[in-house]
């Protein structure tokens, strides 16, 4: 026996498809945070709340912001992209420091304003944490600095606005989930919004005080990290920079490849310890050290040093079978497009 | 119709918010979620760099009164959910109950009873089992709500 009742509840998919007409839309991965979003400015009530579909089946200018990767939010005004925004609860710490990386490099290429709203200190939870609290210790976590320089870094080449936001937190280190954590974030909306309607240029928006301000409270954050560790005086541990001519002499490689890579002096080598071919977190990291360590310009060609990527678990069959693929897979890509070379088990580069 | 999942995760969380649940937090399909912590269901043992290794999270953890309400959200109805909430409320339950306690300080003690539930979209009739309840989501909002026998009594 089965008990049914019927519940009409306010607001259907008809409802957030339908508003009033507006020349803003607000694509979303997920719907929660579109609505959120939305809740932002008051000139984005009236917006169309519209899910960002498989690349190839949106319009072309957000296709083209999908490139590398997909972001939480984008922001168009008609067919215009007026923001990117990326939010995430966790700290960039270990290897979430470059996961969502590509998502806002993507943005930076094409001078799309981007915002990255995350946690620069917060309570990592678990078991550890219960012990520490046991102890009545705090277990934070604090962002990685070099996250807040591959950012400027980022912004710097190619003369776009990336904006880190920090999501504030309580005494107890928790996130703050009540909208007085949107206070930044809504303002600098308001100001990309404003600036939209008034199309005014990227360069005018960077100046803007607030921005201004917001981008500072981020370079104080990344100095006293800096100051508070030394480890970031050496490079991350996955990586290593050595001399090309012993990288060449080291492995196998068509002499295409080796010519390419002995334009260099120095090679960037990022160890990747994966088992299988995957994007996350490993595509985002390498955009994030190319971009810390290796980019003097906005063309993945201009390099201080090459960038090889180290797939000592992926055999030379494994990789060309899924270059073969049929579907176009966003990890191929990425590592074929931003690696002078691909060093994979056996030391056989590509 | 199959609906998207966030659409299903949304209305469910919003129409147990009207009836006088209080969302403890859960795991939001593609992101976050303001309003919802993420409660990990960790194994005791795991620590360090395998504390993930056999977790489990629910995609909506609410309570109203002593009683604990699971709910699996997805497009359309899932078995390996089901399963997935079987085993956190038997083999799994003191991990459940420990998750509870630390990210929400809720007390063993202040749990009474534990309704597991699965969120879909309306379309095919899948059987209820007799613990569960199942919540089909319409397009248009609405939602319908289909209780196994054991649990019949139970007002959401």
């Amino acid at each position: 026996m089965r008990n049914r009742t019927r519940e009409n509840m306010r607001g259907g998919l008809g409802n957030y498809m339908d508003g009033l007409p507006s020349k803003f839309a607000i694509y979303y991965d997920a719907l929660q945070e579109g609505k959120w979003f939305q809740s932002l400015d008051s000139h984005l009530a009236s917006a169309r709340l519209l899910k960002m579909l498989n690349k190839g089946q949106n319009p072309p200018n957000i296709d083209d912001l999908l490139k590398y990767d997909r972001p939480d939010i984008i922001l168009t005004y008609g067919s215009r992209p007026s923001l990117v925004l990326e939010r995430t609860e966790e700290v960039p710490t270990g290897h979430n420091v470059g996961q969502r990386f590509a998502r806002i490099v993507r943005a930076a290429e094409v001078r799309v304003p981007a915002v990255y709203f995350f946690p620069f200190v917060a309570q990592k939870h678990g078991k550890e944490s219960q012990d520490r609290e046991a102890e009545q210790k705090t277990n934070q976590r604090y962002v990685n600095a070099r996250l807040f320089e591959a950012l400027e870094r980022l912004e710097e080449i190619h003369k776009s606005l990336v904006i880190p936001i920090n999501w504030p937190v309580d005494k107890g280190y928790e996130l703050l989930r009540t909208s007085q954590k949107d206070q930044e974030v809504q303002r600098i909306v308001s100001l990309v919004v404003d600036a939209t309607l008034s199309n005014l240029p990227l360069e005018q928006l960077r100046a803007n005080p607030f921005i201004a301000e917001i981008k500072e409270k981020a370079r104080r954050e990344r100095d006293q990290r800096l100051a508070s560790q030394s480890r970031y005086s050496e490079p991350p541990p996955s990586v290593k920079i050595i001399d090309t001519d012993s990288l060449i002499k080291a492995c196998s490689m068509h002499k295409t490849v080796a010519a390419r890579l002995s334009s260099r002096k120095n090679s960037l080598v990022y160890e990747i310890g994966m088992n299988y071919i995957r994007s996350d977190p490993y595509t985002g990291m390498l955009l994030f050290y190319d971009y810390l360590l290796t980019r003097t310009g906005p063309h993945s060609s201009q390099r201080s040093m090459n960038l090889v990527a180290k797939m000592p678990n992926i055999s030379l069959d494994d990789w060309k079978r899924k270059c073969a693929s049929k579907s176009a897979r966003k990890d191929i890509f990425l590592f074929s497009n931003f690696s002078d070379a691909i060093l994979l088990a056996g030391d056989m580069a590509v | 119709m199959l609906l998207p999942e966030d659409f299903i995760f949304v209305t469910v969380k919003r129409f147990l918010i009207c009836r006088g649940w209080q969302i403890l937090g859960g795991e939001p399909p593609n992101g976050t979620s303001d309003d919802i912590i993420r409660i990990v269901i960790r194994p005791k043992s795991m620590k360090g760099r395998f504390h993930s290794l056999g977790a489990l999270k629910v995609d909506l953890i609410s309570k109203r009164g002593n009683t604990l309400l699971l709910t699996e959200v997805k497009s359309d109805y899932s078995g390996y959910d089901k399963r997935k909430l079987d085993r956190i409320t038997t083999t799994r339950l003191i991990d459940l109950k420990n998750a509870l306690w630390e990210r929400c300080k809720i007390r063993e003690d202040d749990i009474g009873r534990i309704v597991k539930s699965l969120a879909f979209s309306y379309g095919k009739e899948y059987p209820v089992d007799e613990q569960y309840i199942h919540f089909r989501v319409r397009g248009d909002g609405t939602v319908l709500i289909i209780k196994g026998r054991q649990i019949s009594a139970i007002e959401v």
